[in-house]
């Protein structure tokens, strides 16, 4: 059955008090003055003491906070040209990254969109409270207008549901992976719209061995490791699934055994535990690996229940091979140049240790590529959220440059 | 953070097998072995206590450990990527284990290809990737001896009239396996002329169940199915139609997990209550076991508990650290079983969550562990960035 405004099952979260309002909203320029007023106003209430307790939503509370909105808008609102909106933005956001539909709301609003941002049926702590935070910033007079751009919802998952919703989009945003993406594009959208879309990815992390031996505060390093994994089960596309370790082979061992000593410690620390019902599976991959042949190593920590897993580098081109909930892969090369062919439009973020930016980039700006990464971020930077995503400038996707001579 | 063990791999003096590496002493594990297998069929299913148990079966598991180490190379390559190496255990729960589900991914065997006598399939459930477990003559000789030894203490040692709660389509086509097909034929040795009690909707088939009992009336009649089966299709729908049974005479052989009625909030304890008050079936037992293991089950005894007996036993074990559980603890069972010479299949960590509740001491007066089982091992929710549908 064709879904219609009068029609469409949904329960509203926040925004617009009717859908059809925000569906209709014209475009506006990019970095408007009202966005950014709404969101510092939503960015003071989120750093607000209450929240301490929930290191996510500080994070997106200083990511929306006037001075880093105002450094971003340079660079879409600096030269001579003109950006605009492209009208109505449609957003399929997962939950098990809790405050993802915030950030994507955000990109939308600042390219000059209305934004409609399906959320997963699952709740989580820090969705319902960001939520309830925007529905009682919105619900100013003063952002009526911003008001009448958002719309939040949860519906079932249906074809028709999709069909109704491609129907509204001008843009549509498809975050949760290949699974996800392949469903919501059997919808089809109107001819000029488009998708932005973000598969499976995966991660891996580089570090010298010789630089990471010298330093002295190893844990600070376990530290920022286990942020760009365990907030997320390791199970983020930016949480990193294997390390690479670079140097000489004695080098190699001694770090990787601090290493990851200095991470279990950190885990034991805060009290993480790896989810206990992947065990079984972890092991299985193991098992698969030796049957193939790979003569895998596994060393696993007795009290977090994490397992790295020493194979040959050539493994690591095998995404099949990866999973998340405490399971690492790791090889040794000597240098850079042994890097393994790790091609492909799989592999999103390299985070790295002890390496000079220049040392990197020599690997991707060679032809063939020596590596084809979206992202290459310090180890503790994975998971922070940027404008860019996935080699997405998300506010030019969603936005227009118009010509005007 | 080198792995569990620190046993030597078994890399060394494996291939070749020159003979001078295979000393006296292995020569003489296996002929340990090979006489207590003859040995274990003559002895009480259930009448070893820990201490002397504990020796004649870890001997067994080394040995089988051994033996699929020699045979069988991806069990070799996986036990030392686990365990690095596969060295004698020095306990029961230091046996290494292989992950149940390795036998939908990969076909182990520890035999030549010219020997296989039978390779049994089950998909557990559907959808999934069926289990392929390859049997020569003498393990499936081993299975079906274990599996008599172990009955015979419930069903008195003679084949009864076997009433099956189950339709004959169950069994599906011949070389066709379903796991319900396998054990209604696994079980079908031990009772006379199965009837099959359901037709081909599992609605219950009246007429020839009353007639089945008035045939056997006052006689002892052995009685098998499915868990579910047995209270959907004969408790509830038999009630429905008003029809009463006697089966007092009955014993009552039961599995295939408590899943759908545990949904239900139907208990062991309610299941029971209800066939005594139904029926006046009183000998019921459930029983534990899996195609992976077939022969080697675990059954339930007059006081509700699973019982090991000399062919196999349990290990409950964290189900993060994998570290061994004391009595009492919840966690994820490990079953060992003397039975697998043709695959790898000697231990064996399944998804299912158990507790031990005692060794040696049931009221019954079975020696062994006893234990009972919790189902399976929950999917919890993971973070990630994948669950937007």
């Amino acid at each position: 059955m064709t879904v219609t405004f009068d029609t469409f099952s949904h329960q509203r979260l926040a925004g617009a008090d009717e859908l059809k309002i925000a569906a209709t909203v014209p475009p506006h320029p990019v970095f408007a003055d009202a966005v950014i007023a709404m969101l510092s106003a939503l960015s003071a209430e989120l750093m607000r003491p209450d929240f301490r307790a929930f290191p996510d939503i500080a994070g997106l509370g200083f990511f929306c906070r006037q001075a880093h909105l105002s450094i971003m808008s340079r660079a879409y609102t600096g030269d001579t040209d003109f950006h605009m909106g492209r009208g109505t933005t449609v957003h399929y956001t997962p939950s098990n990254v809790p405050l993802n539909f915030c950030y994507s709301m955000i990109a939308g609003l600042l390219a000059g969109n209305s934004c409609i941002i399906r959320l997963s049926d699952k709740d989580s702590p820090e969705s319902g409270r960001v939520i309830a935070v925007l529905d009682r910033v919105l619900s100013d007079p003063a952002f009526e207008d911003i008001r009448n751009r958002v719309y939040l919802l949860r519906c079932a998952p249906t074809q028709d549901n999709n069909d109704f919703l491609a129907r509204l989009s001008d843009v549509r945003v498809l975050w949760g992976g290949d699974a996800a993406v392949s469903t919501i594009r059997q919808s089809f959208l109107k001819p000029h719209a488009f998708d932005v879309t973000f598969p499976d990815r995966y991660s891996i992390c580089l570090v010298s061995s010789a630089a990471y031996l010298e330093e002295h505060d190893r844990k600070s390093i376990a530290a920022a490791f286990f942020n760009d994994t365990f907030l997320f089960d390791q199970n983020a596309c930016s949480s990193p699934r294997a390390v690479i370790w670079v140097g000489a082979p004695q080098a190699n061992a001694a770090a990787q055994s601090a290493f990851w000593d200095a991470l279990h410690d950190i885990m034991l620390e805060r009290g993480y535990r790896c989810p206990a019902s992947l065990t079984f599976g972890k092991l299985m991959l193991v098992a698969d690996l030796a049957v193939g042949g790979h003569e895998p190593e596994m060393h696993r920590c007795r009290k977090t229940g994490n397992m790295v897993i020493s194979v040959n580098p050539d493994v690591l081109c095998e995404p099949s091979r990866f999973s998340g909930g405490g399971y690492f892969l790791q090889a040794e090369i000597g240098d850079l140049s042994q890097l393994p062919p790790l091609r492909g439009h799989k592999l999103q973020t390299v985070t790295y240790f002890g390496f000079a930016k220049e040392d990197l980039v020599s690997l991707i700006a060679v032809s063939p590529p020596r590596l084809q990464a979206d992202r290459l971020v310090k180890i503790g930077k994975a998971t922070a959220f940027d404008i860019v995503w996935d080699g997405y400038d998300l506010i030019s996707q969603m936005s227009k440059r118009l010509v005007i001579q | 953070m080198r792995a569990a063990t620190h046993r030597a791999k078994c890399m060394s003096g494996r291939r070749g097998d020159n003979g001078t590496h295979r000393s006296s002493r292995d020569r003489f594990q296996h002929a340990e072995v090979s006489d207590t297998m003859d040995d274990v069929f003559d002895l009480p299913p259930f009448s070893k206590a820990k201490a002397e148990k504990g020796l004649f079966f870890k001997a067994a598991m080394n040995d089988l450990t051994q033996h699929h180490a020699q045979q069988c190379s991806q069990y070799r390559a996986i036990i030392d990527a686990l365990f690095g190496g596969c060295g004698p255990a020095s306990s029961l729960e230091a046996v290494p284990y292989l992950p149940v589900n390795v036998f939908k991914q990969h076909r182990l065997k520890s035999i030549p290809e010219d020997d296989i006598f039978k390779t049994m399939r089950s998909s557990g459930t559907s959808g999934q990737q069926p289990s392929q477990i390859i049997l020569d003559k003498m393990t499936a000789n081993l299975q079906t001896k274990g599996l008599t030894k172990t009955l015979n203490t419930v069903l008195g040692g003679q084949r009864l009239p076997m009433l099956v709660i189950d339709s004959r389509e169950a069994l599906g086509a011949q070389g066709s396996f379903s796991a319900r097909g396998a054990a209604i034929r696994g079980f079908s040795m031990f009772g006379r002329k199965p009837v099959f009690a359901l037709d081909e909707n599992l609605q219950p088939d009246t007429q020839t169940i009353i007639r089945f009992f008035a045939d056997n009336k006052d006689k002892p009649v052995f009685v098998f199915g499915f868990t579910f089966l047995i209270w959907s299709a004969l408790c509830n729908a038999l009630s429905q139609q008003g029809i009463e049974l006697d089966m007092s005479h009955a014993i009552l052989l039961h599995g295939g997990g408590w899943k759908k009625l545990t949904e239900q909030a139907v208990s062991a304890k309610v299941f029971k209550q209800r066939l005594n008050e139904q029926f006046n079936l009183i000998r019921i037992h459930d029983y534990y076991g899996m195609v992976e293991q077939t022969g080697s089950i675990y059954v339930e005894c007059s006081h509700g508990h699973l019982h090991a007996s000399v062919f196999n036993d349990v290990v409950i074990r964290d189900p993060l650290t994998l570290e061994p559980k004391a009595v009492g603890e919840e966690g994820v069972i490990q079953t060992l079983s003397i039975f697998p010479r043709s695959y790898p299949g000697h231990s064996l960590l399944t998804q299912d969550r158990g507790v031990l509740l005692g060794e040696d001491d049931c009221p019954c007066g079975r020696r062994g562990k006893y234990f009972k089982v919790l189902g399976r091992v929950a999917q919890a929710e993971i973070r990630g960035c994948s669950d937007t549908l």
